[in-house]
This record gives C-alpha cells, structure tokens and sequence, in this order.
C-alpha cells in the first residue's frame, strides 16, 4: 500500500526530496560559512599579531632613536655649554688684559697700513719709490715691412771704475775714493730683411714658379731695455749720463759680437728658407730665391 | 820630487777644466736663434717718468724726472702661420690667408734715449742711486707695453699687414685675395 502510495504520488516524493535537498545544501554551506569564518579569523589574528611584533619592534627602535637623539641633544647641549664657558673665559680674558691687546690690535692695523698701503699714503719705509700715471704720447706711426728672420741673444756684464779726490776734514791732504759699478744686461739683436725695398723686378711668376731676389739683410734693433739691466753692485757715486755712457758702449760691443757671430749671414740663410716655405704654401711649386751679399755696417 | 809632481798635475787639470768652463758659459751666454717675424708697423712713444719720494715720515724732498723715446714694432709672427692658412683655388685666381693675431715684436727703450730732466734731493735724503733710477726707468717700461692695446697698434699691424699680403699676392698673379685673422673668426 505504501509502496502504490509512495508510486501514486511522485510529486510529494519529489518535494520531500528537494527540500531534504536544501536542509542539505544549507547545513554543508553553514559548515563552509563557519570553516571560512573561522579561517578568516584565523588569519585575522596572524596578521594581527605581526602587526603587534611589528609595532613592538618599530617601538623599541622607536625607543633607541629617541635614546641616541637625547644622547647627542645632550652632548650638542654639553658642548654649548662648554663652548660659552670657553667664550666667556676669553671675554674675561680680554677685560682683564684690554690694554695689551688694544695695543695689539694698534700694531696690526698700522702694520697693515704700512705693508700693504690701501690708500696710497706711501707709509711703508722700505718700499720702492712709485712713478706716476702719465701719457703714454704716440709721436709718430710708420709703416714698415721688415721681416725679421735672425735674433741674436747675449748676456754680458759691463763694469765700470772711476777714483775721486777728497779734501781731508782735517789737514790739507786729498782722499782718493773709489767708485765701482757692475752691471748684468740681457741684449736682443734683431737681423732680417726689410722687404718693402723690394721693388716689382725683384718678383717675377712663370706659372708654378717665383723667382724672388731678396736685398741685403740688416740690424734692425738692439735691444736692452731697463727691465734687461740688474746693479749687481754699486759704490760710490754714480750719475744717469755716466751709466748710460756705459750702457751705450757695451751696447755697441754686443752688436759687435753679433755681427762676429755671422748674425747677417745667419739672417741670409734663415730668410732664403723662410721665404720659400712661404711662397710654397700660396701653391708654387718652384720657389727661386737670391739673395744679397752681406755688407758688414760701421760700428 | 813626487810631491811637486803631483801638485803639478793638480794645478793642470785645474787650469783646463777652467778653460773648459770659461768657454761653457761663453757658448751659453750668446747665441743665434732662427725667428720668422713681419713687422709691419713702428710706434714711436715719449713719456715722462715722474717720481716723488715723499711720506710724512720722510724728511725732505726727493724728486726725479726723465723723458724717454721709445719705439714698438707690431706684427705677425710667421712661426705661427701654417700651409693650412692658406686655401689657394684650383683655378689659381683666389687666395684666402688666414693670419695669426699681431704681437709687439720688439721695443726698444734705448739707453741713449732716456734724458734726466730734473732731479731734486734734499740734503736730509740720500740720492737716487743706480739701481733706484733702473727700477723707475723698468716701471716706465712696464707701463707702455701694459699700454699698448689701447695705443691701436694691433689695428694698425693688421691692416698693415693685410696690405702687405695683398699687394704680395697681387704680384703673384692671384686676382682675389682675401686676408683674415685668426682671432676674428673667435668674435
């Protein structure tokens, strides 16, 4: 009978099976609900004690900056301290001993003054007597053509001795005294051609080729100016026209010498490969160049 | 006898390692040296050289004035001219140089050229010895050559200068010719 009952209704069957199903299905998705939660909360507290480590570490650390930053406030503190005491045994210092130091502080500043004369007041006892700013006056402008192609260089002493008389301050005898002067020159000879004597026959073109007759080469200066002069020693007395006697003669006796040392000569042979150095580089490939006996000048 | 000897042979090689030297230092102190220089202009500058030693402290007069003549000479130094200054054309009409800033080539304040004007000492001062007078005549010195670019000799070594290659060239055959300097291009 329940079995026909049970084959009769399929429809009850059905539904009690269903909802069977849902107690089912609710109770499995209750338990899953509880697992997770429990899971969650699991977690929740793995976190949340990291957290706290965390937090407990970042305190302590937290705690010894705080240690290091009081230390160092204390020793910057401690210093500062040390510092005014320092200052403030100075201060009493300088109260006690004004006077000296006033004293001091006069001599440097004088000596400033006297060393390195900000004002121009010219305080300083051994320094060397300054000129004046005056004009420089161009008196007159050439042009010249002068190519210079032989400097001779030397370096001579030229010394000088003269004896005076003196009357004696007692007695009618003479003194003889001796005057001696020695000086150290540095002198420039400068040799060359001066081309502007060269005239249009001198410069003939073939083509690739110049032929260049050059002049006579010649002393264009000698040079000894006063920054080339030292007084290695000097006694007695000694005026501006007997040095520059001096200076004139041993002038002379260097061009001299430059001239014994085939300066002009030297000029000849120098010029003669400057020139065609020269004339090469403006593309001509034959450069001729004759040049001019040498004729010694007059000293 | 084998003392003197020896004394002998001191004293020689003595005697010859003098010589040795003396001729040393006169190779040394003089020689000839090759340059390339044009100079293409020549100043003539006078100044006066005016001193007066005087300081509160320093009791008396002490005052100095010479007048001095000078010459300047400008132009271009060759040594630094190279084949690669100059561009010549394949037609050979035209020519570029390109030449090197002008430079003082030489000043000359000769000895002979300086005159003492005028020269006052007290009695309680010392005069002016040689070196005192050397040292103001080397501060003149200095002063012109610290003057010379505002004296226009550079301008006028360079247009000098470039005169000098024109007119050169132009013998030469070329038809242009075009002269610059080196510091030209850098402004």
């Amino acid at each position: 009978m329940d079995t026909n009952n049970k084959n009769n209704n399929p429809v009850e069957d059905n539904n009690i099976t269903s909802q069977d199903k849902n107690v089912a299905q609710n109770e499995v998705s209750e338990k899953n609900n509880k697992s997770s939660f429990m899971e969650n909360v699991n977690s929740a507290v793995t976190k949340g004690e990291k957290i706290a480590e965390t937090a407990i570490n970042a305190a302590e650390k937290a705690g010894e900056v705080g240690k290091t930053v009081l230390k160092t406030a204390g020793t910057v503190a401690g210093g500062a301290a040390k510092g005014v005491g320092v200052m403030a045994k100075i201060i009493g210092f300088c109260i006690n001993n004004i006077q000296v130091l006033g004293i001091v502080a006069a001599v440097l500043v004088v000596g400033y003054f006297f060393v390195f004369d900000p004002f121009d007041w010219n305080l300083n006892p051994f320094s060397k007597p300054q000129i004046e700013k005056t004009a420089n006056i161009v008196e007159e402008v050439k042009k010249i053509s002068e190519f210079t192609t032989a400097c001779y260089y030397e370096e001579s002493v030229i010394k000088n001795e003269k004896f005076t008389t003196e009357a004696q301050l007692f007695g009618n005898e003479q003194d003889t005294i001796n005057h001696s002067v020695v000086l150290t020159v540095m002198c420039k000879v400068r040799a060359g051609f001066d081309l502007s004597t060269l005239s249009d026959n001198d410069l003939t073109v073939r083509g690739d080729t110049v032929d260049i007759k050059l002049p006579a080469p010649k002393i264009f200066d000698v040079i000894s100016n006063p920054s080339d002069y030292k007084i290695f020693e000097e006694s007695g007395e000694w005026q501006h026209e007997e040095i520059v006697a001096m200076q004139k003669e041993g002038k002379k006796k260097m061009l001299q010498n430059a001239l014994d040392q085939n300066i002009l000569e030297k000029a000849n042979t120098i010029g003669k490969e400057r020139i065609k150095t020269l004339f090469t580089s403006f593309g001509f490939n034959v450069v001729n160049v004759t040049v001019t006996d040498v004729e010694k000048p007059n000293i | 006898m084998k003392n003197n000897l020896i004394l002998t042979l001191i004293a020689g090689i003595i005697f010859c390692s003098c010589d040795n030297k003396e001729k040393q230092i006169d190779e040394a102190l003089s020689k000839v040296v090759a340059c390339a220089e044009l100079g293409t202009v020549e100043y003539t500058i006078t100044k006066l050289i005016i001193t007066d030693d005087d300081a509160f402290f320093k009791f008396g007069d002490r005052k100095i004035i010479f007048s001095c003549r000078t010459t300047m000479k400008a132009g271009i130094d060759l040594k630094e001219f190279t084949k690669e200054d100059v561009k010549v054309s394949e037609d050979n009409k035209s020519v570029e140089v390109n030449l090197p800033h002008p430079k003082v080539l030489s000043f000359n304040m000769a000895a002979e050229d300086i005159k003492l004007e005028y020269s006052k000492v007290s009695g309680l001062r010392t005069d002016f010895n040689t070196d005192e007078r050397n040292d103001l005549l080397k501060q003149g010195e200095k002063a012109i050559l610290d003057d010379a670019p505002n004296l226009g000799i550079y301008e006028d070594a360079k247009e000098n200068a470039s005169d000098f290659f024109k007119a050169l060239l132009a013998n030469c055959g070329f038809e242009n010719v075009n002269v610059s300097f080196k510091d030209d291009e850098k402004q």
